[in-house]
């Protein structure tokens, strides 16, 4: 249909122009018209080009910032913590040596923190190691019955269970699900040391573990009555890599637990919050989609 | 080695086995009358708190860690400005570091009072040019 303006056009064309140009103008139209057509067909599959380059940009962007994070997070681990223990085995050693006439009593203090330095050394390392083997490999996608992760974590954490007396209470509406064995594994593991590790002085170390399963998820959630943790102050350091909240020779491990759990949900596509109350205790949820 | 011209040499360290052997320099290069380690920052501050109290004499010098769990060094700086004592003139505060970060060194430009800010391992060079700060 063409509108008032259209018909004043075509009547002036029509007045002005001579017949046996008309059909040649109207040739010219729908060759332009055509052309338009294609401009219009080209400049959206340029914006829609666009567009996806712009979100993979974005992604490799996002990729990028992840692994200025990474390496950032490692160059302190390796620098801070590891030359600190290198430093402090070195200065052992050459206490030894000086003082190797001196006194056995002497001797032997030097000895025992030659062995804490040893050891620290060996830790920070595994550490290090543990980081970077979990950035370096794809993730695994072997799946495991709930019952079975259950048993792996009390058989990984055993030891330590008994031995602060803790009390762990399980909850698993169907231990026959089928479950991704890595993550899962990665986080009662980490989530029950760390809240025995960093159980109340005042009470019993009690844990609570609820795993549930959906048609669209794999819920765990892990509460303790814990020390708790000042989110406020401390909640950005969290996930951080080599980074402890708190000191004390008691605390082993040189920080890396939940950086690297963190990673393993983020690849499995899921989520992990922390909530917690200082003196209260801490809960974490994991959800990762099916 | 020279007379001892310090009186307190405070150590703040969460690492025990630095304490060790930072305390056991200082003592064998005999430059001090005292020396004291914590590797609760928190306690070292409150430590060094009651040194500086009102009518206290005797040059002290801190080695502190900047890196620390929970609390930093920069962090025990703040709470020894917030109390007014950070630019006590009998005070010698040092920075103590295994990590040569840029981030650690632009915030330092916030503490003036930072006289020195040196590499780990201490040792005895390092402490004879901190000698200069004591009359």
């Amino acid at each position: 249909m063409k509108d008032q303006r259209s018909r004043t056009l075509e009547r002036q064309v029509r007045k002005h122009v001579p017949p046996e140009l008309i059909p040649v103008l109207q040739a010219f139209l729908e060759s332009v018209e055509r052309s338009y057509g294609h401009y219009e067909q080209d400049r959206r599959l340029l914006m829609r080009a666009m567009e996806i380059s712009s979100e993979e940009l974005n992604a490799a962007n996002a990729r990028l910032q992840d692994n200025n994070e990474f390496l950032a997070g490692l160059h302190y681990g390796v620098s801070h913590d590891l030359k600190n223990q290198a430093i402090n085995v070195n200065g052992m050693i050459s206490m030894l040596r000086r003082d190797i006439g001196a006194d056995r009593d002497r001797l032997l203090t030097t000895l025992t923190f030659l062995e804490k330095a040893g050891a620290q050394f060996e830790r920070t390392v595994r550490d290090v190691l543990l980081v970077s083997h979990t950035e370096m490999h794809p993730h695994r996608s072997d799946l495991v019955p709930a019952g079975a992760l259950r048993q792996m974590a009390e058989v990984d954490l055993g030891f330590r269970i008994t031995g602060a007396r803790a009390q762990l209470h399980w909850a698993i509406d169907d231990e026959a699900q089928l479950w991704p064995q890595e993550p899962f594994r990665t986080a009662l593991s980490n989530l029950l040391s760390n809240g025995i590790k960093y159980h109340h002085p005042g009470r019993t170390p009690e844990l609570w573990v609820t795993m549930r399963a959906t048609a669209c998820a794999r819920d765990l959630c892990v509460r303790d009555n814990g020390r708790g943790i000042d989110l406020d102050r401390d909640g950005e350091k969290l996930f951080r890599m080599f980074e402890r909240l708190s000191s004390g020779r008691d605390q082993e491990g040189s920080g890396v637990g939940l950086f690297v759990l963190k990673k393993l949900i983020k690849r499995a596509g899921g989520t992990i919050t922390l909530d917690s109350t200082p003196d209260t205790g801490t809960t974490v949820h994991i959800s990762i989609p099916r | 080695m020279s007379t001892k011209k310090i009186d307190l040499v405070l150590l703040i360290d969460d690492n025990e086995v630095t304490n060790y052997y930072n305390s056991d320099l200082v003592r064998s290069l005999g430059i001090a009358h005292d020396v004291r380690s914590f590797t609760d920052p928190v306690h070292g501050l409150e430590f060094l708190t009651a040194q500086l109290a009102p009518g206290g004499s005797g040059w002290i010098l801190l080695l502190c860690d900047i890196r620390m769990p929970g609390y930093t060094g920069f962090d025990l700086l703040t709470e020894l400005e917030d109390r007014d004592l950070a630019e006590t003139p009998r005070l010698v505060v040092c920075l103590l570091t295994s990590s040569n970060m840029v981030r650690d060194r632009e915030e330092l430009v916030k503490f003036p009072e930072v006289k020195a800010f040196l590499q780990k391992p201490l040792d005895r060079t390092l402490l004879d040019g901190l000698l200069a700060f004591f009359p």
